[in-house]
Parts: structure tokens; sequence; C-alpha cells
């Protein structure tokens, strides 16, 4: 049995000494000073101020220095005595002498006495200011030459939250064009004395807030100023949750985007977690919507596709709970045999989530991922945290949104020809081969779409969306619950004219057939925090949810029943296809975090969770059988399928902080193990009965998926130097319940950097970079291979023997004990920069990823005994990116402010090999080859087309095709641009507008030929009549057209208008606030596609893009939505 | 050093010592423990148990009995296979003179081109037979393992059909074919080709492994005895395959349902009426066929009367078809009794007379000369074996172990018949494997002969 423990012991070993290494780098050893009672300060003035030299004289220090920078130990000393404290000057020599370690003892020692002893042997002194309030270290020769002889004032003041009020600590205030740089303390307290006279611009910054300059006039006198500062939107300074913990963004090497779910929520129409991250416009994230039908899956990838054959959906992390994210539709028909289009739709679980009961989402990609998530956070990972309740009497919030749904894009008009044979009048269909061939005569050519009333397909919808929740706290205890509702009425339609023929032959429909696509989804959803005493938190998080979607289908397929115009009944015979399709989801899940600080440097956090879905899907297919008006019951099937999985969370983390004697803003050491585990249970069962009149038959099934464990250890620490340079080395060890995994698998290292690099002295103060932060990452990341890549594939089938039908079970596929997960590396660089006083944020990353052992199934030779072939880590895949991300205030007044978003990233995809002995992978239109993107578009171009008979018919000898396929595009768009203007008016009143732009892209539309125009029309155009002839050689003979397009899309994705109604209203209406929105949502699509949708996909999972063309699209969603709180 | 223990004093005296151990104490603790527990969390439902849909029920009694069934599903597609081409590339089957159908794949067979283009049908051959084989091993595993209280014969019966599957790789392909292991576990290990000696030595010892499996059934007894005979005889050792199946019943068979696979099927829908007809009954083809049609009424070769003559042994699509029969005991019996020092003194001619009395067919009288006694037998064997996959053997075993002139065994020659104006027999007699063999399988290098 392979034993974890050496590995993990040695991992812990290494997390013990890792804080020693750290420290072992640092400055040699500095001798102590005996303390001394020599009087005066050098330079401080004498007459008239006498009084306050002798307050300042009278303080008294008593404090113990050891190997401290003296930076810190001088501005300790000022701290204790109540001073602020300035340097003059940021040299190089001022940097340097402040830098040096110093141990120094000093009992109830003066604080003249303390500064000099400190400064002994320097060229500095302390000098203070005449009101004895603050101190300046300055060189010796300033105090002895020009300064001593020039009138001078001082200048001093607070700085201050504009929010809270509160004094800030730590922000440096300089003088502009000035040595004087000081930093503001004891309560945001700051004092430049000895400012030569004259006019100056008075610069303020601290990480976190808005630059700001003011003017100051110094003459003779003290000058004192009052400054505001406003926390910056665009801040490194906030805190964010990873998997260690909260960290600054400053402190993270990699680009951590947070999502504040509540502000987007007011800005955009957001009725799924999907939509929200949608409405983000993540750089690098990509959502792609099955449908725009009720609760529609929507699959989304982060930062392209790494893998060929393995799963590339990202991981989802709610409230620390893993949960499963990547079911399908079709996972769920497979159970029956492969039928694809079962019925309904099994939503994205990140959708069984109330986007009301979020508090922020995190999106994690590249390096950071793996080490921090484990296995196949490769793909990148989406964080999710709930809200929480706070201390307080209770809170509602209630949410109520009603949207209108209308259909959007025409499908390209239907055709269909009618005319008669040459020797009858009986009316036929005659389409342009009939006619070739003189089967007929074509009367007529009708045509229609979705906009005929008749045959209309498509009407309007809604959604209603009610959420409600509670929350507050009292003594130790916080609370949040919340319960939501979406009831959601598609936009499909029974069309009129098929309602005339059930009217004509008496067959009711009922009226879950006129409007078939209808989805509601419940949701409850409760959070308590428990603080039982001081540093000790309980956090319990339980969420509930169910969701049902059902497509009605009312069919007619009458062998001779013809409807013409006027509802000309020609002949009756045949059947009609009654089919009920539903699913439903339902799922919960519990998280329990436990966060213990024992005191201010350690912290030990756990997590255990469940995540549960069952999901299933049934189909009610009753034929009844109708001739000449009468109808009777012929056959009804049931049949149902369906999965379950469990997700269960173990995890356990550990970090302190040790104090290395040193104040913290010059070295911060944050050591900590992580482990965790998660394994996964899944079923599947599936059940058909049919019943033929009298007879009935019935299969039924269930039995165990798939029983997957991983989990795994890090080490992690996060260094940070002089509170500007980070360094956040990791490793981590994983476990997987494959023992060849386990055996195979490596560590995961992880090395990333942050240089907050404007906090230098070197760096230039100017107005139009404030902040700059530069950081890179490298790191290692995995995609765990499936069990049945390692152990082979084996299905049930049955046999006749003696006639008699025996179950059997067959060999699909070896497997290949020696798989490896995918490895990929990454290294993301980038900067974030604050610009032009704030006002504008830039922030530009570049990621390269490259998976160099990806998994590719390699055929094998036939004596291998198996016809499919054997996963092989042999492939590699680069992907790369640069993401730029502009955030601008350009206006910022009262009641007028305007804020711009722009998200761009410029996305590449490349097989670089495929192995040794696999030269194509994929199938006829979807393949991967080397030196193309992953499951690239491929076609047989048409090179030209002739009509050489004169026919009117195309044939196929008559297309000219290329000799070869050729690549037509990729599957996933080379840029992406996601842009938002936010605008504020009239102090209540905010406008939002969300545009993406993506392309080019390639997609797959796939439609019925027979209602082309080609098909029908005589006179339609020679490539019109082309499309229908093409439609067998380009599918492979299936009666549908691929007409693969290559796509860009400029979409109007939302735009809103909202209103925080005015304080008085909301009082007299007894709330605390009130927010009304009037929100449009997919308002405008420009693109030269053809079908429906370029920005739908029937095929949500998997990378294989196929607009089924009948798809409906998106829908164009008006809403009202009221926000209030109580 | 110094270095090291100073900084440990820096930092444990910085902070309150005993609460860093506590803290450090929980991960310890925890990992300590998981060092345990995690490989029991990990390993506690065993991962290939439910690694894949069904896996779980593989590995149980029932599952290893099912799997088994999928062996004889497989050996049934081998077996109809190598029937099919056999039937097409020997003298049992000509082209139907009103057929006008084109069959590329066929018509490659019939000229022996097979070395120059791999032949579809062979290669189908081939494929088949490795399904099978690779499918009996793992079966072996599985029963093995789980079958726990299952019929031992089960075992007996699989090892059996990987030696049949590798009987019929030894009698079709060229010399070196490889016999690459994928056994239940997962793993995968090419071989190198193994000449056609070593197969049939290997077939050979399987089949006493099957033999010792068997116990008393005797079913598979006589199915591994008659398979270990056909081995034998492939290596020219008579006087072992006599004695192995000289005590299998002439009335047994063992017999697989023969058109429910894809090889059987498509041999009854170009032998037959249905569409399309491609081929009919032999009537003397390329100069050394048999004429079949000869002889009407022999009712080891029906067909029907009236040209064309198809067969009529193959119908529809729920027929029954021997891989292996008593009377295939008998003639190894006859041939082995005419070997040296055995004939002509042996009464080889008991057991042919005895098995065509089974059918109420004269006995038959000694020709006389060796060689026609030799041919005697074979003819015997082509008639009672017609469509079994028998022919392409004795064709092998004629020009290897009787030193017959492959242009006196084989199609031979231009034959003009029918929709072909003119077809001429290349000769190229064995076949090589497919062409992935040697492109995937690096131990793979070619044929070591292409001996007919």
């Amino acid at each position: 049995m392979y034993c974890t423990s050496m590995v993990l012991s040695r991992l812990l070993v290494l997390s013990l000494i890792v804080p020693f290494v750290g420290i072992n780098s640092q400055a040699p050893y500095v001798s102590s000073l005996p303390a001394s009672n020599a009087d005066g300060l050098k330079g401080a003035s004498s007459d008239s101020r006498d009084m306050a030299r002798q307050k300042y004289q009278s303080i008294r220090i008593s404090r113990a220095f050891e190997r401290v920078v003296l930076r810190e130990a001088l501005m300790a000393v000022a701290k204790e005595a109540g001073l602020a404290i300035s340097f003059d000057g940021s040299d190089e020599l001022l940097t340097r002498e402040l830098n040096r370690r110093i141990t120094a003892k000093f009992v109830d020692a003066s604080v003249t006495d303390v500064f000099r002893e400190l400064l002994k042997n320097s060229d500095f002194e302390a000098r203070s200011s005449s009101d004895g309030k603050a101190v300046m270290i300055t060189k010796t020769s300033n105090i002895a030459t020009g300064v001593k002889n020039q009138a001078t004032g001082s200048v001093s003041g607070i700085v201050v939250d504009s929010a809270t009020g509160k004094g800030i600590d730590g922000v440096t205030v300089a003088l502009v064009g000035s040595r004087f740089s000081v930093m503001t303390a004891g309560g945001g307290r700051f004092a430049i004395p000895a400012v030569p006279n004259g006019s100056y611009q008075l610069r303020v910054k601290l990480l976190g807030y808005v630059q700001k300059s003011v003017s100051v006039a110094v003459n003779n006198k003290p000058t004192n100023v009052t400054i505001q500062l406003i926390a910056s939107a665009t801040s490194l300074n906030e805190v964010v949750t990873t998997a260690t913990g909260k960290q600054r963004r400053v402190d993270i090497s990699n680009d951590v985007v947070k999502i504040d779910a509540a502000k987007l929520m007011e800005a955009a129409p957001v009725r799924s977690v999907t939509d929200l991250l949608q409405a983000a416009q993540v750089n690098g994230v990509t959502i792609t919507p099955s449908s725009g039908e009720p609760g529609a899956p929507k699959r989304i990838r982060i930062g392209g596709l790494g893998s060929i054959s393995q799963n590339n959906d990202p991981v989802v992390i709610v409230d620390g709970v893993w949960i499963k994210a990547d079911f399908s539709t079709k996972d769920v028909a497979r159970q029956l045999g492969g039928q694809a289009g079962y019925g309904g739709y099994m939503p994205s679980a990140l959708d069984a989530i109330d986007p009301n009961t979020i508090e922020t989402i995190e999106v994690v990609r590249g390096p950071a991922a793996a080490t921090l998530y484990g296995p196949d956070a490769a793909n990148g990972v989406i964080l999710i945290t709930t809200k929480r309740g706070s201390i307080g009497p209770a809170r509602w919030d209630m949410h109520y949104s009603h949207d209108r749904l209308a259909p959007t894009g025409s499908y390209p008009f239907l055709y269909k020809g009618i005319g008669h044979p040459l020797f009858s009048t009986e009316p036929m269909d005659c389409g342009v081969s009939d006619i070739v061939a003189k089967r007929c005569i074509q009367d007529s050519l009708i045509v229609w779409s979705d906009g005929d009333p008749l045959l209309r397909n498509e009407g309007s919808g809604s959604t209603n969306l009610l959420s409600a929740s509670v929350s507050g706290g009292a003594g130790q205890v916080r609370y949040n619950l919340s319960a939501g509702l979406t009831d959601q009425g598609g936009t499909r339609r029974l069309n009129e004219i098929t309602q005339a023929r059930a009217r004509i032959l008496s067959i009711p429909v009922e009226n879950r057939y006129l409007k078939p696509s209808q989805m509601r989804n419940r949701r409850l959803s409760a959070r308590l925090d428990i603080s039982p005493r001081q540093g000790l938190d309980f956090s319990l998080s339980l969420d509930g949810s169910q969701q049902n979607s059902t497509e009605n289908e009312f069919r007619m397929a009458f062998s001779n029943l013809t409807v013409y115009d006027s509802m000309n009944i020609v002949n009756v015979s045949g059947g009609i296809g009654l089919e009920k399709k539903s699913s439903r989801t339902t799922s919960g899940r519990v998280s329990l975090v436990t966060r213990w600080n024992p005191n201010s440097w350690s912290l030990f956090s756990t997590t255990l969770g469940i995540d549960k879905q069952v999901q299933s899907e049934a189909l009610t297919a009753e034929n009844p059988r109708c001739a000449r008006g009468v109808c009777s019951l012929f056959s009804v099937k049931d049949q149902t399928a369906g999965r379950e999985a469990s997700v269960y969370t173990i995890r356990a983390q550990s970090s302190f902080t040790p104090s290395l004697g040193v104040p913290e803003r010059f070295i911060r050491i944050q050591p900590g193990v992580t482990f965790d585990l998660r394994r996964q249970v899944n079923y599947r069962h599936s059940a058909l009965i049919e019943r033929f009149a009298d007879s009935s038959t019935s299969i039924g099934d269930l039995h165990a998926g798939p029983q997957t464990a991983v989990g795994g250890v890090s080490l992690n620490a996060n260094i940070r130097l002089f509170d500007r340079i980070s360094f956040d080395p990791a490793i981590r060890h994983d476990f997987s319940g494959a023992k060849e995994l386990q055996n195979n698998s490596k560590a995961y290292p992880r090395l990333g950097t942050s240089w907050l690099v404007s906090d230098e002295p070197f760096f230039p103060q100017s107005s139009w970079v404030s902040t700059l932060r530069l950081r890179g990452a490298f790191g290692y990341a995995s995609v765990q291979p499936t069990l049945s890549q390692l152990y082979g594939r084996y299905g049930r089938s049955t046999t006749t023997i003696t006639g008699v039908s025996l179950p059997t079970i067959q060999l699909y596929a070896i497997g290949n004990p020696n798989l490896q997960p995918e490895r990929s590396s990454e290294i993301e660089v980038g900067f974030d920069a604050d610009m032009f006083d704030e006002r504008v944020m830039l922030t530009l990353t570049y990621g390269n990823k490259q998976n160099q052992n990806t998994l590719v199934d390699r055929q094998l030779a036939s004596s291998a005994g198996v016809t499919s072939g054997r996963q092989e880590n042999i492939a590699k895949v680069v992907n790369q990116s640069t993401m730029i991300q502009v955030i601008a205030r350009p206006i910022e007044r009262n009641n007028f402010r305007v804020r711009l978003t722009t998200n761009l990233t410029f996305s590449s995809n490349e097989i670089k090999a495929l192995g040794s002995g696999v030269s194509l992978y994929g199938t006829f239109d979807q393949r991967y080859v080397e030196g193309y993107p992953v499951g690239g578009l491929w076609s047989r171009p048409v090179l030209g087309i002739m009509d050489s008979d004169n026919d009117g018919f195309i044939s196929l000898s008559e297309i000219v095709f290329a000799d070869s396929l050729a690549y037509m595009g990729s599957n996933m768009p080379r840029y992406t641009m996601g842009n938002n203007i936010e605008v504020g008016f009239l102090g209540n009143f905010t406008f939002n507008a969300f545009v993406d732009y993506k392309g080019p892209f390639t997609q797959n539309r796939t439609f019925d030929s027979r209602n082309m125009r080609g098909y029908w029309d005589p006179n339609s155009s020679l490539e019109e009549r082309m499309l229908p002839t093409v439609v067998s050689r380009l599918s492979g003979g299936a009666g549908n057209t691929k007409d693969l397009q290559t796509v860009k899309e400029l979409r109007l994705q939302s735009a809103s208008i909202s209103m925080n109604v005015p304080m008085q209203i909301v009082r007299r209406l007894g709330a605390q606030s009130i927010h009304v929105s009037l929100q449009g949502s997919n308002l405008g699509l420009w693109s030269q596609y053809r079908g429906r949708d370029p920005g739908v996909n029937s095929s949500p999972v998997g990378e294989k893009l196929t607009d089924s063309g009948k798809a409906i699209g998106l829908t164009r969603n008006y809403s009202l939505q009221f926000r209030v709180r109580y | 050093m110094t270095r090291i223990k100073h900084l440990r004093r820096l930092i444990v005296g910085a902070v309150d010592s005993s609460a860093l151990i506590r803290i450090l104490l929980i991960p310890v603790l925890l990992i300590s423990l998981s060092g345990c527990a995690i490989d029991r969390l990990l390993t506690s439902s065993d991962p290939v148990e439910g690694a894949v849909i069904d896996l779980s029920d593989v590995k149980t009694r029932n599952g290893a009995i099912r799997f088994h069934r999928s062996v004889m599903v497989a050996l049934t597609s081998a077996f109809a296979q190598v029937s099919y081409f056999t039937a097409v590339f020997t003298d049992e089957m000509t082209k139907d003179l009103l057929s006008t159908t084109y069959d590329g794949a066929v018509l490659d067979a019939r000229k022996q081109s097979s070395q120059i283009l791999p032949g579809v049908l062979a290669d189908n051959a081939y494929n088949a037979l490795h399904i099978a084989r690779v499918n009996a091993a793992q079966a072996i595993t599985l029963l093995q393992r789980y079958g726990i209280g299952a019929d031992s014969a089960l075992i007996g019966e699989a090892y059996a059909a990987q030696a049949q599957t590798i009987v019929y790789l030894g009698e079709m392909f060229c010399s070196g074919i490889p016999l690459t292991r994928a056994p239940f576990d997962g793993g995968l290990e090419y071989t190198r080709g193994m000449s056609t000696a070593e197969l049939f030595q290997t077939a050979a010892a399987l089949f006493d492994t099957a033999i010792a499996y068997a116990g008393d059934s005797v079913r598979v007894a006589s199915l591994a005895k008659i398979g270990k005979g056909r081995a034998l005889m492939n290596l020219g050792l008579y006087d072992q395959a006599l004695n192995v199946v000289r005590d299998v019943e002439t009335s047994y068979m063992y017999s697989l349902r023969f058109s429910s696979a894809t090889g059987g099927v498509t041999l009854w829908t170009i032998t037959t009426a249905a569409n399309p007809a491609i081929f009919e009954v032999g009537n003397g083809e390329g100069e050394n066929g048999i004429d079949w049609t000869s002889t009407p009424g022999d009712p080891r070769v029906p067909f029907s009367t009236s040209s064309p003559h198809r067969q009529q042994k193959v119908l529809g699509t729920s027929v029954l078809l021997p891989m292996a029969k008593g009377i295939e005991a008998r003639m190894i019996e006859a041939e082995a009794l005419l070997q040296p020092p055995n004939s002509p003194a042996g009464d080889w001619l008991g057991p042919i007379n005895s098995a065509r009395a089974t059918v109420g067919l004269a006995a038959l009288t000694d020709p006389g000369t060796a060689d026609s006694r030799i041919d005697m037998v074979f003819n015997e064997r082509a008639y009672w074996n017609f469509l079994e996959g028998h022919r392409l053997a004795d064709y092998r075993r004629l020009v290897r172990q009787y030193e017959r002139l492959p242009m006196n065994v084989y199609p031979y020659g231009i034959y003009t018949q029918g929709g072909w104006s003119v077809l001429a027999y290349e000769n190229n007699y064995v076949f090589s494997p497919p062409r992935n063999e040697e492109e995937r399988n690096h131990l793979y290098t070619g044929c070591i002969d292409l001996n007919p």
C-alpha cells in the first residue's frame, strides 16, 4: 500500500524550514548601544520655542530594539512619543542609512537622547518642529548651510479617509519639487518643519486611495491642512480570498478578478450566476449559452482550451466546497443509448445558486490556480462566496424583476414549392430536382418566416424573479436567510397552423403545448456565522434548489395530410405525436467552515462540505393514430434517465506570521500548509417503459458511476519585503484514488512575485503614473485523466444464445496505467498602473500556458485487439493570451460621473504536436491537427459551381470541391472585448451599457436543407441551389447542411437606467433604500452570421460548436427591477 | 548551522512558543493522521470498482460470466470473417455468371493482391481474430479472479477460443504475427512477430490448458482437442494429433450462430439470392478448383441446382455453423494414419467412411497411390468443411507439408467467367497484417516469410 506519510513528512519539514531560510538572507548582526542622557537636539530653535522644546524634551522613552531597521526604530520612537516624523528627502544616502539594522536598548531616556543615539555615526540628525509635535530626520549639512539661513515655515496637518473621517497612517506626504517627504503617523498626522517659504504642491499618496494634490503656501509660520483621501475603486490594496486565506491583492502575483455581485446586479440584468459572469466581462472568460430557451445551460471556458480529450471545465468552489459543474444534457441522454435531445435542459450547476445570495465571485486563472486548488484547476477556478449577515437588527432585502422576452434575429426565410404532377391536378410538393426530373410543374412558391402569423413558432416570453432575504445578528451570531423563485416562460409557441389542424381533427391541444418551454427554479439558502469567542468563527452554509424545465412538443405526423394555404385539407390519415420532455435538477450544498485565530499571527481553518446534485430527464411520448378525424392511442413511451453526483470536500489549512524581530513593513513572512481532499461519487439510472396498445416492456437500471477521490498537500508562503515586494512560492503534491496516478504524480511548484515599483524611492513622482505594480508568476498545473482512461472502458450489451437474450459485457477500450495527469506550465506576467491622478487604471497581463503532455487517443495496432485507441501523454498544446483592462473615470463630479471599462483579450491556441503516431484526431468537421487550434473546424471548400447542363439543378458533378479539407477557423474567438459605460447623474441615477465584441470564431450552422430556397426555387441563385446538394458531401450524407461560417459579432449586451429612490420617499415607505432599474438585454446584434444567433451553441459541454440552426437565439429582454431594503 | 540556530532562537523567542507549537501541531497531526487516513479515504472504495460505467459489474462473478459471453460473440465474428474470406479466396466460391456487381474488396482478395494493397477482407479477419483473442485472455483473468463458483469449463472455453484464434492467424497470415497483450488490469505490451510454427505451438499449449480446465465438460474438452489436433497437424505432428482427437465423438459439433456475425451475414448476402449476390458455388475455378457443382445432392455442399448455383448452407440470420466438429477429428485421424510409418498399413479409410456413413454417403475405396490417397483425404476435408474456414489452411498444408507446387493447389492462372473479362490470379498466397501493425507496433518488423 502506497503510504503518503513519508512524502507528507518531508513536505512538512520543508514548511518548517521555510521561514528560517527567509530570515537567513537578511543583514548581519549589529552590536547594541548603551543608553545616554546627552541633552538637546541640534538645530532646534531656542527662544520662541522654549515651551515646545521643554515639552519635547520631557518625553521619556523605554524601549529595546534588536536588529531593527533604523527607519522603523525612529518611527517607533516617534509614535511612542506622539510625534509625527518626517524624513527630509529621499536620496540614496538617506535610504541606505535608514535601512541599516540597529540593536539598542533605552530605559527612561529622553526622546532627544534616543534620536541622537540612534543617529549616532550618521550624517543625519533629528530636528523638532516649532510646535514640538513633529520631528524631521534631516542631513546635518542641510542645517549647517542653506536651510539654516533661509526664512522657513512648516507644513503640518492630518490625512483622513473621506468615508470614515478617521486618520490614516502610513500616507506619504511630499512637497512636489522639494526634498521634503514625510509619512503620517499617530492617527494620520504629519509635519514638515523648516520648509523654505514659497508655494508648493502637497502630494498625498497611499496605495488603495486616490492620490491627491493640494496647494500650500509657506510663509514664516506653520501651515495646517486637512486632506481627505478617497478610497480608490481600482485598488490594488483590496483584500481577496485565496485558498490560503485572505490576502491583499497587491501581494498576489497573479491577476485575480473579483466581482461584486450586488453592484453588478444593479447595473445589468442578471438572473443567474452565469449571467453574472457574462455581465462581468472578465478577460479570458468565455461564456457560451446553448440556447435562448429557459434554463438552457452555458459553457464556461477560462483561458482557452488546454486539453484535447479531457475536461476543459473550470473548477467551481462555493463557500469552500467543490461543486460538480460539468453536467450536461448529453451525459444523461447517453444513459439511454445516446438518444440526443432527450428533453429539457440540464442547467449549469452554477445556476442552481441564487445570484442574490452571492457576495463576491473571484475568477482565478493562471499559475496560481493549480497549487492552490489542485487537480483540474488548470482550467481556472471560480470562487463563490455567499453573503453573510452583520450584527444588527433584521434587515430585509427584496428583489423582484419582471422580464419580457422577445425572440431576436430571424431564421432565414423558409421555402416550399407546391405544384402538381404533369397529368394530374393533385397538389404535391414540388422542388427544383422534381421539376428537373419532370415529376411536377410548380404552381407556387410559399415563403414564410418566423414572422408569419400562421407558422410562427415563437412569441413573447417572460421571466419573473423574486428573491427575499433577511439578515442580521446579535451577540455572537449572524445570519442570512434567503429564498428565491425564478419562473420563466420561453418564447417558443405552437404555431397557428398546427393548432388549426388539431381543431379540424378534434384533437384537444392542452395549454402546455401552446407554450412548450417552461422553467421554474426554486432556491433556499441559509448562512449562519457564529463567533463563540474571540478568534473562533464557524460558518455554516446551506443551499438547496430545484429547477424544473419542460419542453412539451405537439407534433403532427400525417402521412397524407397536406395543408396548403387557406387550410385546405386534402386528406387525413396518419398519426400525431405528443411529447412531453422534462428535466429536473435538485441540488443541495452544505458547508461548515471553522476559523480559529488563537492570536494575531496564526490562523487555522477547516472546511467540510457536501455538494449533491440529482438530475433526471423524462420523456413521455404519446402517439395517437388518427384516420379521418378519429384518433386512438397507439403507444405510450416513458423514458427516464438521470444521474446523481455527490462531492465531499475536506479541507484544512494553517498559516502563521512569525515575528522576525523587525517591523512587518520591512519583512513579513506568512508560511502555510493546506490539505484538501474531495471525493466524488456518481450514480446513473435509466428506465424505459414502452406500451403498445395492450403490451408493455420495461427496462430499468441503476448503477454506480465513477467514484473518484483526489487531494493534496500544498506548502505556501507569502513573503513581503518593504511593503512593496512580494513572493508567493508554493508547492503542491497531489494524491489520487487511482494508485497509478498517485505513483505517476509529480509535485506542482509555483513561484510568483509582485513588485510595487512606484513605491521605490527611485520611481519618479508624476501625476500620470501614481501606482505601478509589476507582477509575474510561473507554475505548474494538472488535469487528471479519467479512471476509464486508466483502467479501460467496458460497456453493456446483449447477445442471443439459443434464442434467449442474455446480457454481456464488452470491452470498448483498454486502459493505460502509465498515464500521468496532463501537466501544464504557465507563465503570467503583467502590470497594474494607476494613471492620471488615478482616473485611469491600466492592467495588462500576458499568459503563456503550455500543456506538455496532453492526453491524446493514440490508435493501436490491430494486434492489440481493440478497435479504439488508448490515451497517452504525448501531445502538446500552447495557449497564449494578452489581456488588457482599462478602467477610466474621465468625469468625477458630484452630480455627474462617468466610468468606462474595457476588457480586451487576444488569445491564441495551437496544437504544437499530437505525438508520434497520431496525425489526425477528431471527427469529420472538427479536428485536432498539428499547427491548428484545438477542435478547429474543417471543411472541403467549394471552388466553383456551374450549371453545365443548364437544367437549373446543381448536381454534385457540377460542383468543384477542393481536394482536401481546409481549415475554416477556431471555435474560440481570437479577440474578445467587453465594454461598460457607467454614467451617474442627478445624484440618484445611473446609466449602464455593456457592449461585447468577439471574433473571429467559426460557427457550425446546421439546418434543414428542405427549407432552403435553393431546394425549391428554380429562380434562386446558383449558390443557393448548390447548398442543398452540398449537404450530403459535407455532412456525410445526413439530411442537414453544415454551414461553417467564420463570424464576428458585436452585441449590445445590456443597458439599464437605475435610480436610487430619494431618501424622503424611502423613509416615508419605511424602507432603508429602494433601487429601481429599467433594464434591457441583448438589445442589438451586429454580425454577418447567416444563422440565427452566432453566440448560441447547442452543444454547451465539450468543445464542439454547433448551432443547430433551429436553436432559439438569445432573447431580447426588457425588465423592470426593484430592490428594496428594510 | 550557527546562523540557523540563531534564527530559530530569534523566532521562537519572539513568539509565544507554546502557541506556535499548538498551531503547527494541528497540521502536523492532521497530516500525520492523513498519512494513514488519506490512503484509506482515497482507497476505501476501490477506484477501479467504479472507474467507468459497468466496470463494477465486470469485477463480479456475474460480470465475468457476462464478459465471457462477449468473448463468444467476438469469436463468432472472427470465425465468420475467416470463413467469409476463405470462401471467396479459395475455390469454394466463384464469380456469379449473372452478377454484374463489383465488390473491390472481394475482388482484391480473389486476385490475391493483398501483398500489394492490403486486402480489406484479410484485414477484417486479422482485426476480428485479435479482438477475440484479447477478449478471451481478459475473460480468463476475470473468471479466475472473480468467477468463484462459476463452471471452470468457462475458463477452458475461453482458453480454447484464444487458441483457436491463434490457429487461424497462423493458417491465414504470413509468418511473423505478433500476439500483443492487453491484459484486464490495463497496460499494453506489444510483441514481436512469432513464426508460424511458434503460433501453432502456442495454440497447442493453450488448448492443453483448456483441456485441463474443461474438467468433465465434453463440449469444451472436445473443442480443445480438435483445436489442438488442428494445430498439431499444421506443425506436421501427425501422431500427436491422432492421439489427441481419437476419443472425440464423430457426432460432436461446436457451433456458432454464424450469420449473426458481420462476416457471416455478408457471406450469406453475397452468395445467396439476397442482394448483392456476387458469388456462386465453385465450379473448378482457376484450373485447380473443385467443381462442387459436379456432385449435386451431396449433403455436405448444398446448392441450388439451377444456374447460378447458390450455396444453401449458410441461409438466413440464424444458422449455426460448426467451428469444430467430430468429423474433423475423423479427417485428422485418416490423414495421420496415412503418414509413415502408419501408411499404408493403417486403416486410414475407416474414419473417412465412418464419417460418410453419418450422412448416408457410400464408402470410398483406396485409390492406390500415396498422392491419390492424400488427394482423397483433402477432397473429403473440402466437402465436409465447406464454408467453415478450412480450405485455405488445407492449401497451406498441401504446399508446406506435402510439397505440392502452389500453382497446383491454389486458384491459379487466367480465369475468365461471367461478368469479368479476364481475371489473372497472381502468385501471392499469404497475407500480411494490416499496415497499422507496422506503423503502431514498434516491435513488429514485418513478415518473416511469405511462404505459400
